[in-house]
């Protein structure tokens, strides 16, 4: 066969010097890159490496180094190198590339244009080793109406929970690990779309259900034991697209956890085709609050759109306690690549807008707001809540908290470290103890940042930060984008 | 057996008069359109309906036993996990969306998409018996079960566009002559003899007695199996490369 005109992404450099021939590398490596012969001699199949860094890592004496392989095409502004060899990958498969993680284009970040407020003289700060600071958060319809009673609510000891990833596109190491510490932090975790593993019936509670077009593993069990379902209508690595779990990684627990046969392909639509409307996802809605008896809020997901905030009106007003909305840079465990790298908008800016049209209705009240998608510290939280959210959804995050080295390669089922695959011999490589203690160190390390910014703010309750862009300011923006965000620019 | 009348209640009244009513056998007449009925139940209660059932008849439900004079909406059996509802009339839009278990059947038409997703696992095999026509998109995206069409009483096409788009499991079944061009290519077809009937002869048996139908008027005419010509038809739409 000819030789591919694809050169490998990644050179692995061997320190022969260092080497001690232990076949470390050869064993962790899911993708059968290293190879040793019957004399001891260390081999690299370079095409086949993902830059996962699993062997650099375990290498006890350090002797491996994967790099950007050195080859340089003539240099371009327009075909750059990534848009070259994609066009290599269709052109040897006639495929749609596949990709996983989140958006990692150079779009313009607003985050990172946002700075916070602190207090000087005029406004004492506070100090959160000497005082107390409330984090806790209600996602739910805190509207009053007439009648009816409180409305349920979920309470949260911090405003971030763990965004969906179903265990199929997960290991399940990686549920038990954030069903743990979600459940040690006051806050919840999500099922995604992949129903719920008999191992973690007993984490039900501190779960919010999943519903997706698939319908995978939905029955009444398991919308009765759980803390609130979501409806999920999109998500922001692939707005407008369904799901496409490959039967290979649709081992027997998964089928199982799915209530579908084995290594079958599990496919979710597009849209739900009981939703083609907001009259329809009212009714689903209703259906929910029905069948489980008025007693969980029911959240809606949907990714972010151009007309994001007339949909949210439309969410909201069809019933939903609690609207999730995934910005562009929200991961996945596999989407078509043109479409998490082309499709949907900032969630920056679709807070801003959704918010500020709740509020200008009126109904800002009827639904809690939690944002998602790119959330990448404890000042991405707190820029989050002050542009109006109530809460956020954590994800890739977590999982580089459980050891992802962000290969974005999800959709293999290889993963050397444990997260996204379903085989057994990886799966164990995450161990859930030593995972949930991770993210539980990481959220306790972001709750102290976050109580520390708002301390310095001279703000003791998260609840008075929510929707509060005075403590905003944006530097290196157009006056068109501060006018979206709502924010004044720096100086002003 | 509580026999009561449904005239007088909205949607959620008559919800609330159905959960606490603690007899196994219930018998609502004066349906009109109310919806959400049995919605997320999970017992094997009896209801007889009298009159047209509302959007989401026995939606998420697991066990209830419904038998329906009269017509449903849409919604009837979405997501169902197991039970039997018996229509004795048409059923309107997306009866048995994603439905995983348990059985439908309907006397007349059913509207577009019917049985979209269903889909089985181990001894879960949901079934869905349609005894005139079934509209655009029926099987769509098919994981798994049994959708039958029986064109009794009809002169409507058999099954309208689209049938069976998308599907990757399960099987259709169609009595008699149906527009080909309504199918979606990646079906195979297969007509049977009467004796190659032994997987659906149950069902047809119980349309049978449930409608009190001839069984053998059912079977004078000749059925064809639609099945997937490829088991994973989308396994090679993508590629993954290092990125």
């Amino acid at each position: 066969m000819a030789r591919s005109i694809m050169t490998p992404a990644f050179k692995i450099e061997r320190d022969e010097d260092r080497c001690i021939q232990c076949g470390v590398c050869v064993r962790q490596c899911a993708n059968d890159v290293h190879h040793q012969d019957e004399d001891g001699w260390m081999w690299v199949d370079d095409e086949k490496c993902v830059a996962c860094q699993r062997c650099a890592v375990l290498c006890p004496t350090r002797a491996l180094s994967i790099k950007e392989y050195p080859i340089d095409f003539r240099s371009n502004q327009h075909w750059t190198s990534p848009t070259i060899r994609e066009i290599y990958a269709q052109a040897e498969s006639g495929g749609v590339l596949l990709t996983g993680m989140g958006n990692p284009r150079s779009y313009k970040n607003f985050f990172d244009h946002l700075l916070l407020n602190a207090s000087q003289v005029t406004n004492p700060s506070i100090d959160p080793l000497r005082e107390p600071m409330e984090l806790t958060t209600y996602l739910g319809n805190k509207s009053q109406n007439g009648s009816e009673g409180e409305k349920p609510q979920l309470e949260l000891d911090i405003p971030i929970m763990f965004s969906a990833m179903s265990f199929g596109s997960v290991s399940i190491n990686v549920q038990k690990s954030l069903a743990a510490a979600a459940r040690e932090l006051g806050t919840f975790w999500n099922t995604g779309e992949g129903g719920l593993h008999s191992d973690l019936l007993g984490y039900g509670k501190g779960a919010i259900v999943q519903i997706a077009s698939g319908r995978f593993g939905v029955h009444p069990d398991y919308l009765e034991n759980s803390a609130a379902i979501e409806i999920k209508i999109g998500q922001g690595a692939k707005p407008g697209i369904g799901g496409h779990l490959p039967g290979e990684k649709v081992s027997q627990e998964v089928s199982r956890a799915r209530m579908i046969p084995a290594w079958s392909d599990a496919i979710s639509p597009a849209p739900h085709h009981d939703i083609y409307s907001i009259e329809d996802l009212a009714q689903l809605i209703e259906t929910l609050k029905v069948a489980t008896r008025y007693r969980k809020p029911i959240a809606v997901k949907v990714a972010a759109v151009h007309n994001i905030s007339a949909i949210a009106s439309g969410v909201v007003r069809a019933g939903a306690d609690i609207l999730v909305i995934d910005g562009f840079r929200g991961g996945t465990g596999a989407a078509p690549m043109r479409i998490r790298d082309n499709v949907g908008i900032p969630i920056e800016m679709a807070l801003a807008q959704v918010d500020s049209r709740l509020r200008d209705e009126g109904i800002r009240s009827q639904a809690s707001l939690v944002v998602t998608g790119g959330i990448r510290n404890s000042a991405d939280v707190l820029k989050s809540i002050a542009l109006g959210a109530d809460a956020v959804y954590i994800a890739t995050a977590a999982l580089l908290a459980l050891g992802c080295h962000m290969c974005q390669m999800c959709f293999t089922g290889k993963c050397n470290w444990g997260i996204a695959t379903t085989r057994a011999d990886l799966t164990k490589r995450l161990n859930p103890i030593i995972g949930s203690r991770h993210a539980i160190n990481l959220l306790t390390a972001w709750s102290h940042e976050i109580k520390e910014m708002m301390g310095g703010m001279g703000i003791n309750a998260v609840e008075s930060l929510r929707g509060n862009r005075l403590m905003l300011r944006g530097i290196g923006l157009t006056r068109e984008e501060l006018d979206l965000l709502g924010v004044k620019p720096a100086g002003e | 057996m509580t026999i009561f009348s449904a005239v007088d209640y909205e949607d959620h009244e008559l919800l609330q008069i159905l959960d606490e009513t603690p007899q196994e056998e219930i018998e609502v007449r004066d349906l009109n359109g109310q919806r959400y009925i049995a919605c997320g139940w999970k017992n094997s209660k009896k209801l007889i309906l009298r009159g047209t059932a509302g959007n989401n008849l026995g939606a998420f439900a697991e066990g209830p036993q419904i038998v329906v004079y009269g017509n449903g909406q849409e919604g009837v059996a979405n997501t169902m996990s197991d039970g039997q509802i018996v229509l004795h009339g048409r059923v309107g839009d997306i009866a048995g969306y994603g439905m995983r278990g348990g059985s439908l059947f309907v006397k007349g038409n059913a509207g577009y998409r019917l049985g979209i997703h269903m889909k089985a696992y181990q001894d879960k095999n949901p079934v869905i018996v349609v005894g005139s026509s079934a509209g655009a998109f029926a099987g769509e995206y098919m994981a798994g079960g049994t959708i039958i069409v029986l064109g009794l009483d009809s002169n409507r096409d058999l099954i309208g566009p689209y049938c069976g788009t998308g599907m990757y499991g399960g099987a259709i079944y169609l009595r008699g002559n149906f527009p080909e061009h309504n199918l979606a290519a990646n079906l195979s077809q297969e007509i049977l003899s009467i004796h190659e009937l032994s997987d659906i002869m149950p069902y047809l048996e119980a349309f049978a007695q449930y409608f009190e139908y001839p069984l053998e008027n059912i079977l004078e005419t000749p059925f064809t199996r639609l099945k997937v010509l490829v088991d994973r038809p989308f396994a090679h739409l993508y590629t993954g490369f290092v990125s």
